[in-house]
C-alpha cells in the first residue's frame, strides 16, 4: 500500500514518469483491442492483409509502395497493409520483450543465486562461465543462433523424444536469452553474498531448514529486488535488440506484423529506387511506435525500479 | 594480486573463452545438412542449380565431415598460420579478409567515438551543472538534454540511420551513402597517380594531396557518423550527468568553494571524481559500438567488418564466423582489461 502510494507521489511529481506509465499502458490497450481496431481476415492475425496481384503464376511482381489515403491510413508497403502492420505489431512487441526479458532473467537467476550461495569452487567455475557469456560479440552470436537454429528442433531426450516447433520470432527471443541471462546472474549472486550474511538466514538454517529452503524461502525473496529492477530497465532494450534482428534480414520476413521486419522492407524499397524520397512513410510509422513502446519502457523502468526498490533504485538510476 | 597476474589470468582466460567460443560456433554446423551449406556457394547466374551435384561438392569441400573434424581442421589451420582460417567464399585467408575490411571500420571509429565520448562528457557536465545551480526548479536546457538523450536512447539504431537516410540523402541530396561517390572511385581505380597508405579514404586523400577526395569521403562520413555518435551519446551523457550530481553533494565541493575557487576549478575537480564511473560504462559502450557498426554499415552499405559479418552469417562461412568471433572477442576483452587496469590509476582505491 504503501508503494502503491509512493507511485502515486512520484507519477504526480514527475511528468516524464506519468508519459512513460502512459505511453505503456496505451500500448497494452491497442495491443488488447488489436481485432477490434484492425479486424484479421485471414487465418494467422499476424500476417498482413495482402492486396496486390495474385501470388499465383510463373512470375509475380508485388505492387509498388502506396502513400497514406484513407483505405490504408499508413500506406501499403509491397502490397501489405501498414496500419494492420503497427496495431498487431504491438503484439509481438509485448511477446517478445517479454520472453526474452523472463527467459534471460531465469536463467540468470538459476545460476547466479547457486554461484552465490554455494561459494567456493561452485561458484569460481560459474562466474567464469558468465564471464565467457559477457564477452560474446552479443549481435553476431545472435545472428548465428537465429539462423542455426532449425524451425523443428528435435530433442532426444532419452525415454522420449521432443519436438519444438519454432517461429523465427522465437529463435530470436532464445538468441536474446542466451546472450541476455549473464547480467542478472552477476546481480543476483553479489545481492545472495550481502544477503546470506544477515541474522536471519542463520536462524533459518539453525531451525533445520535445507539448503533449497534457505535459498529459496529466505534469502531469494530478500535479494531479487534490484533484479527485478534491472528487467524492467531492460524491457525496451530487448526489444531495439530483437528488431535490429529481424532487421537486418533473420526476422518473420514480408508481410509479417512485426516492426523490425516491416522498416527492413521498407529499407530495400528506398534503396533499390532511390528517386522514391516521399516513401519515407513506409518506415516512418512502424517506426516512430517501435520508439515510442521502447521510450515507454524505458521512462516507466525508471518509476518501477524506485517503486520495487528505493535503496537500490537511488543507486542504480542513471536519470537522476 | 600483482598486474603480471592479473594479465596472465585473464589471458589464460580469454584464451578458455576463445576456445569454446569458437566451438560452440562450429557446433551449430550440425544444425545445418552438408548440402544446404554447399548450396551456398553455387551462384544461380553462372551455373544452374541442378547441373551441380550437391553431395559431391560437399564431399569435396569437406562439409560433411563431423563437426569436431571440420573444427579441429580450422583449429589447426589457424595456428599453423595464424590466419584463423580460410574462407572459400572470399579464396583468402580469414585473417586478410577482416583485415581488408578494417580500414573502412576504423574510419567510422575514428570520428565517431571521440565525438561521443567528449561530446557527452561535455553535454552531461552542463546539464548537471545547470540541475545543480537551480535546485527545487527544473532547468530549461536541462531538460532540453535529458529529453534529448532518451528520445535517442529509445530509437533504434536503424531507425535513425534510415531516417537520416531519407532526409539529407533522398530529399535533401546533401550527404550520400557508401564510402565515396563514382567519379573519386574511377580516380582512385584508374587515375594510377593514387597511392595508398592507410586505406582510410580522408587520409589518404590528404596524403595524396587531393584535396576534392578528402572532402567528397567527408560528404559520406557524415551520416553514419553521426548515426554511430548517436548510438553511444545517451550512455556517456546520462552517466557523467549523474554521477557529476553525486559528486556535487559531496563535502569537498563545499570547501573548495569555501576557498573561493573558480567555478570553473571546482567543476575540473568534481569531474575527475566522476570519470571513474564513465570508465564503468565503457563496457555497455563497446558493446553498443560493435552492435552499432554491424546496422550501420548495412544501412549505409559501407563495406566494413560489420557488413562483413552480416554476410559471413548469411552466408554460413563458419571459417569466417569464426575468425570474426575471435577478432570481436579479443577487442572487447582487451578493452576491458585495459579499463580494469586504467581504473586502478584513476581511482587508487580500487585493487585489482
Amino acid at each position: 500500500m504503501a508503494r502503491l502510494r509512493l507511485l502515486y507521489r512520484m507519477l504526480r511529481a514527475s511528468p516524464l514518469l506519468l508519459t512513460g506509465t502512459i505511453i505503456v499502458s496505451s500500448f497494452a490497450a491497442i495491443a488488447l483491442l488489436a481485432p477490434v481496431l484492425a479486424p484479421p481476415t485471414s487465418s494467422d492475425p499476424y500476417l498482413c492483409p495482402y492486396e496486390g496481384p495474385p501470388t499465383t503464376g510463373p512470375i509475380f511482381y508485388h505492387p509498388p509502395p502506396t502513400l497514406p489515403s484513407s483505405e490504408h491510413p499508413f500506406g501499403t508497403l509491397l502490397g501489405y497493409d501498414l496500419y494492420y502492420g503497427c496495431i498487431w505489431g504491438v503484439r509481438i512487441a509485448f511477446y517478445v520483450s517479454i520472453l526474452a526479458t523472463v527467459l534471460s532473467l531465469a536463467v540468470g537467476l538459476c545460476i547466479g543465486s547457486v554461484a552465490g550461495y554455494l561459494e567456493g569452487i561452485v561458484d569460481e567455475v560459474l562466474m567464469r562461465f558468465t564471464d565467457a557469456f559477457f564477452a560474446l560479440p552479443g549481435i553476431l552470436f545472435v545472428l548465428l543462433i537465429v539462423t542455426a537454429l532449425p524451425l523443428r528442433l528435435e530433442l532426444n531426450l532419452g525415454l522420449f523424444n521432443l519436438t519444438l516447433a519454432m517461429s523465427s520470432l522465437d529463435r530470436i527471443i532464445l538468441g536474446l536469452a542466451i546472450v541476455g541471462w549473464p547480467q542478472y546472474a552477476r546481480v543476483i549472486r553479489g545481492e545472495i553474498k550481502k544477503v546470506k550474511q544477515q541474522d536471519f538466514v542463520e536462524a533459518a538454517k539453525a531451525v533445520g531448514c535445507s539448503r533449497l529452503r534457505t535459498l529459496t524461502k529466505h534469502i531469494l525473496p530478500n535479494s531479487i529486488n534490484p533484479v527485478l529492477s534491472l528487467m524492467f530497465l531492460n524491457m525496451g532494450g530487448v526489444l531495439i535488440a530483437a528488431s535490429t534482428i529481424s532487421f537486418l534480414g533473420f526476422g518473420p520476413g514480408e508481410g509479417y506484423a512485426e516492426w523490425g521486419s516491416i522498416i527492413a522492407g521498407a529499407r530495400s524499397w528506398l534503396i533499390f529506387m532511390p528517386e522514391t524520397s516521399q516513401f519515407v512513410w513506409l518506415f516512418l510509422m512502424p517506426g516512430v511506435f517501435l520508439s515510442a513502446f521502447v521510450l515507454g519502457w524505458s521512462l516507466l523502468g525508471d518509476a518501477l525500479m524506485y517503486v520495487i526498490d528505493p535503496a537500490y533504485g537511488r543507486r542504480l538510476n542513471v536519470w537522476g | 594480486m600483482g598486474l603480471a597476474r592479473f594479465i596472465l589470468r585473464r589471458s589464460i582466460l580469454m584464451v578458455l573463452t576463445l576456445f569454446v567460443l569458437t566451438l560452440a560456433i562450429y557446433y551449430t554446423t550440425t544444425f545445418f545438412s552438408p548440402t544446404q551449406r554447399a548450396a551456398m556457394f553455387i551462384s544461380t547466374t553462372t551455373i544452374s542449380p541442378e547441373r551441380v551435384n550437391l553431395d559431391e561438392l560437399a564431399r569435396k569441400l569437406h562439409l560433411t565431415d563431423p563437426f569436431y573434424v571440420q573444427y579441429l581442421d580450422w583449429l589447426r589451420l589457424s595456428l599453423v598460420t595464424g590466419k584463423l582460417g580460410y574462407t572459400l567464399n572470399f579464396r583468402g585467408f580469414v585473417l586478410d579478409v577482416i583485415w581488408q575490411r578494417f580500414p573502412p571500420t576504423i574510419e567510422l571509429v575514428m570520428f565517431s567515438a571521440p565525438i561521443a565520448i567528449l561530446g557527452g562528457i561535455k553535454l552531461g557536465t552542463y546539464s548537471a551543472r545547470r540541475a545543480y545551480q537551480k535546485t527545487g526548479r527544473e532547468d530549461l536546457m536541462d531538460s532540453i538534454i535529458r529529453a534529448f538523450t532518451t528520445l535517442t536512447y529509445s530509437m533504434p539504431l536503424f531507425f535513425t540511420g534510415l531516417l537520416s537516410l531519407s532526409i539529407f540523402f533522398l530529399s535533401l541530396h546533401w550527404f550520400a551513402p557508401q564510402r565515396i561517390g563514382s567519379e573519386v572511385e574511377n580516380f582512385i581505380f584508374f587515375s594510377g597517380t593514387w597511392n595508398w597508405y592507410t586505406g582510410l579514404y580522408t587520409i589518404d586523400a590528404l596524403l595524396n594531396g587531393q584535396l576534392w577526395i578528402f572532402l567528397d569521403a567527408l560528404r559520406h562520413l557524415v551520416l553514419p557518423v553521426a548515426t554511430l555518435t548517436i548510438s553511444m551519446l545517451p550512455v556517456v551523457v546520462k552517466i557523467t550527468r549523474s554521477s557529476m550530481l553525486a559528486e556535487y553533494s559531496r563535502p569537498y565541493v563545499t570547501v573548495a568553494r569555501a576557498k573561493g575557487l573558480k567555478e570553473v576549478e571546482v567543476i575540473s575537480r568534481v569531474r575527475k571524481n566522476a570519470m571513474t564511473s564513465i570508465l564503468t560504462v565503457s563496457s555497455i559502450l563497446l558493446a553498443n559500438l560493435l552492435t552499432g557498426i554491424v546496422v550501420v554499415e548495412y544501412v549505409f552499405s559501407w563495406g566494413g567488418i560489420g557488413s562483413l559479418a552480416v554476410d559471413a552469417t548469411t552466408w554460413l562461412d563458419f571459417p569466417l564466423l569464426a575468425g570474426l568471433s575471435v577478432v570481436f572477442c579479443l577487442i572487447f576483452v582487451i578493452t576491458n582489461l585495459v579499463v580494469d587496469i586504467a581504473y586502478t590509476y584513476v581511482d587508487p582505491r580500487v585493487k585489482l
